[in-house]
């Protein structure tokens, strides 16, 4: 498995391996009975200046790994290195400009802003924090970042209850921007926002980009927005990467059949076209982390499923250039050699019209 | 077209909420109605008076803060809203089923699933406990929950989301009533549950002949569903038609925004594409709109749009948009 290249500046982060399991802990004594194996051993790559879209379903470690890259979370094992500098037992003064780099966009507006704090005292703080105390020049930068993300600079003496959600999106976004990073994590900024706001909020993700030359992890389950945003695309199912591809490649010739029936399990905005779709409909709930599946993780619900698949895990493989799945049909299914990819109504899995 | 059989037929609906900063109009004039067995889909973001338009319906509009204060709802050729509480309950378990938006706070945590779904085959159907706990076993069984003998036992906390809102379709569906009204089923759920979800409703209209009243923010959900659909803007019906019409030819130009605002998984981007977006924000329910309500934020907006509030104006067959412009010949609406 070679899913990080060799070090080259291109890289903006490297994540190798990474490992973050919570203990489970039960009676009077607290003893560790088990855990929950929220992230269990990933690798990628996110390139400078591209979007890396991160889905998958909820609890498939999406949150993990982003808070795991920002050192919220210490992790269990793997290795994280932000542009060529590995995170672990960094002395307190790299740290500490390493935090200044990396960002957090929140999903939840309401809760991720502190209600005590004017609007422009939540921007302010990490300026003073990371920059400079000059009062001046930390008012004009607040200023500043407000009109950059589409708000009035008179806003600031306000309180975000007085601010609809994608009012509050920019503001949280406003903030992440302060300390002038260049790498942030966007865990589902969007998903708390009405249909008619998230336009709104991803093209001033995507101008940002753009603009001042940042780097993205996108976290999402909105798999049409995913592909809309991001250059590659890694799917996670328990824990695991089990698909990383460039989007279009992911979109147009997935090769996991996770992959495939997530992407046949979302109804396209177009009646015409939802009468003839195939679609997959998956059996059964997302397994328990703290106890997964033997073998292949989807082998539970996998329409395609065989008895290898209950024994032995397959590993995240390179199918084509930058292509990668975990799955032990691909092969036979003639994918790996360029062919269609898996065509699911071969097997059991249920499939309707 | 031919002649569907009405079930329902809902006519200017009011509903409004005496707040501490004022009368909310939640619900502000609302008509359509529901052929049998087909589904309804109803669309409109966050507070536009979606589930406050169906609670009333069944009366189950908080009293104070909120009111019905006009309108008519029609179950065959009774009135919903002049029913007693007694005969608005027997409705509610034997004619029109009911499924929350939030499947947790409406099943009751301290009794076991089987008990909730017997309970109303129980008192509305005569049956004995036995029956309707055997009754209770095959509608889970129906609804798609593994050993379904065994988890009529269980509690609500013991069941994933997804189980759950199966759990609550089961409720609902208990005394088969010929309409199903859905706030949201799917979600708070995953993508391949939500799909497990929309399989089963889907396969409830289709052998059971079930009207539906579907409402959701997903315009995905929608079309893979419905039949119709009725799109909600400031409560206020401002679009309805076939789901066909609708999407091929948004007429509001608050549901053509919507469409042009989805990206499409099922469609190549370029990556320097920007979405198309609706600027602004919805109106705050509080302060009185004269004209559209779509105004502040609509492309097309003249100044008739800001004095004269434009009501659902039949464009052809059963395809109405609430707009001033017709966007077709790019001229102000002429109604007859
Ligand atoms: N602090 C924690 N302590 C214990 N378990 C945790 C903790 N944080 C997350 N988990 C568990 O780890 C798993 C992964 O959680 P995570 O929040 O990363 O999922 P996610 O993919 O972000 O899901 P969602 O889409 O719901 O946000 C879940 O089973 C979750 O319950
Ligand atoms: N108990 C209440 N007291 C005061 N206002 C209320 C109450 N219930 C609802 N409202 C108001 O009525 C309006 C319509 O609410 P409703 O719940 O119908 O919205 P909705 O379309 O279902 O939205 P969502 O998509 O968020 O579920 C909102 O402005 C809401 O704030
Ligand atoms: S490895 Fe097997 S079980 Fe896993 S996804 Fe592939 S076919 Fe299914
Ligand atoms: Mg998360
Ligand atoms: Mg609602």
């Amino acid at each position: 498995m070679n899913v990080s290249e060799p070090l080259n500046n291109k890289n903006m982060l490297r994540v190798k391996n990474l490992k973050v399991h919570f203990p489970i802990r039960r009676g009077v004594l607290q003893r560790q009975v088990g855990a929950v194996r929220a992230v269990d051993g990933i690798t990628f790559d996110i390139l400078r200046g591209e979007t890396f879209g991160l889905v998958g379903e909820s609890g498939c470690g999406k949150t993990t790994t982003g808070r795991a890259i920002l050192q919220l979370y210490e992790p269990t094992a793997g290795e994280i290195e932000f542009d060529g500098v590995k995170l672990a037992h960094l002395d307190p003064k790299l740290m500490r400009d390493m935090r200044r780099r990396m960002q957090m966009i929140f999903q939840d507006p309401f809760a991720s802003l502190n209600p005590r704090l004017s609007v422009g005292a939540t921007i302010a703080e990490p300026i003073r924090i990371h920059g400079t105390v000059d009062k001046q020049k930390i008012q004009d930068r607040v200023n500043h970042l407000l009109e950059v993300v589409g708000l009035s600079p008179d806003v600031a003496s306000r309180f975000p209850h007085e601010f609809s959600g994608g009012q509050r999106q920019r503001v949280g976004i406003a903030r992440a921007l302060a300390s002038e990073p260049d790498f942030i994590v966007c865990d589902e900024p969007i998903s708390a926002l009405d249909v008619s706001i998230q336009a709104q909020v991803v093209n001033l993700i995507e101008d940002l980009r753009a603009d001042i030359g940042l780097t993205y992890l996108f976290i999402g389950h909105d798999l049409s927005m995913i592909r809309h945003i991001s250059d590659r695309v890694a799917v996670m199912y328990l824990g695991h990467i089990v698909e990383l591809a460039e989007t279009d490649q992911l979109f147009v010739n997935a090769l996991n059949p996770y992959t495939v029936s997530l992407i046949s399990a979302i109804p396209v905005p177009d009646p015409v076209i939802e009468a003839k779709r195939q679609r997959i409909v998956l059996q059964g709930d997302v397994p328990n982390p703290a106890n997964p599946p033997k073998g292949c993780l989807f082998s539970t619900r996998c329409p395609l499923v065989v008895d290898e698949c209950r024994t032995n895990r397959p590993e995240l493989k390179e199918w084509r250039p930058g292509h990668y799945a975990a799955c032990h049909r691909i092969d036979e299914m003639g994918a790996g050699k360029g062919l269609p990819p898996i065509r699911l109504e071969q097997n059991s899995g249920q499939t309707s019209q | 077209m031919n002649d569907f059989e009405k079930v329902l037929q809902v006519d200017d609906l009011r509903t409004e909420f005496h707040t501490l900063g004022g009368v909310v109009r939640a619900v502000n004039g609302v008509s359509f109605h529901l052929n049998r067995g087909e589904v309804l889909g109803v669309v409109g973001e966050s507070g536009c008076g979606k589930s406050v338009s169906m609670m009333s319906l069944l009366q189950l509009i908080p009293n104070p803060p909120g009111r019905i204060v006009d309108g008519t709802a029609l179950l065959g050729d009774r009135d919903l809203l002049a029913m007693s509480q007694s005969e608005i309950r027997e409705v509610r378990s034997v004619e029109v089923g009911m499924i929350f938006q939030d499947p947790m706070t409406s099943l009751n945590p301290v009794l076991t699933i089987g008990t909730q779904i017997a309970e109303p085959l129980v008192e509305h159907k005569d049956m004995s406990w036995g029956e309707a706990l055997d009754r209770s076993v095959e509608l889970l069984d129906k609804v798609g929950i593994p050993d379904a003998a065994e988890r009529i036992n269980d509690y609500p906390h013991q069941f994933s989301g997804g189980m759950r809102q199966r759990v609550m379709i089961a409720i609902a569906l208990a005394c088969s009533p010929p309409i199903l009204i859905a706030d949201e089923p799917t979600t708070a759920l995953d993508v391949t549950i939500q799909a497990q979800i929309l399989e089963l409703l889907n396969d409830l209209r289709n052998s059971e002949g079930m009207g539906m009243i579907l409402i959701t923010h997903d315009l995905g959900v929608i079309a893979r569903l419905a039949d119709r659909v009725a799109v909600m803007y400031a409560g206020q019906i401002v679009e309805t038609g076939s789901a066909q019409d609708v999407y091929a030819n948004p007429s509001h130009p608050y549901t053509q925004g919507l469409l042009e605002s989805l990206p499409r998984h099922d469609q190549e981007h370029s990556s320097t594409e920007r979405l198309t977006s609706i600027d602004g924000q919805p109106p705050n329910m509080l302060d009185p709109i004269d004209g559209c309500p779509f105004a502040a934020r609509c492309k097309y907006v003249f100044d008739r749009c800001k004095t004269e509030n434009p009501n659902l104006i039949v464009l052809e067959g059963q395809h109405s948009s609430a707009c001033w412009w017709d966007m077709k010949n790019e001229c102000e609406r002429t109604v007859e």
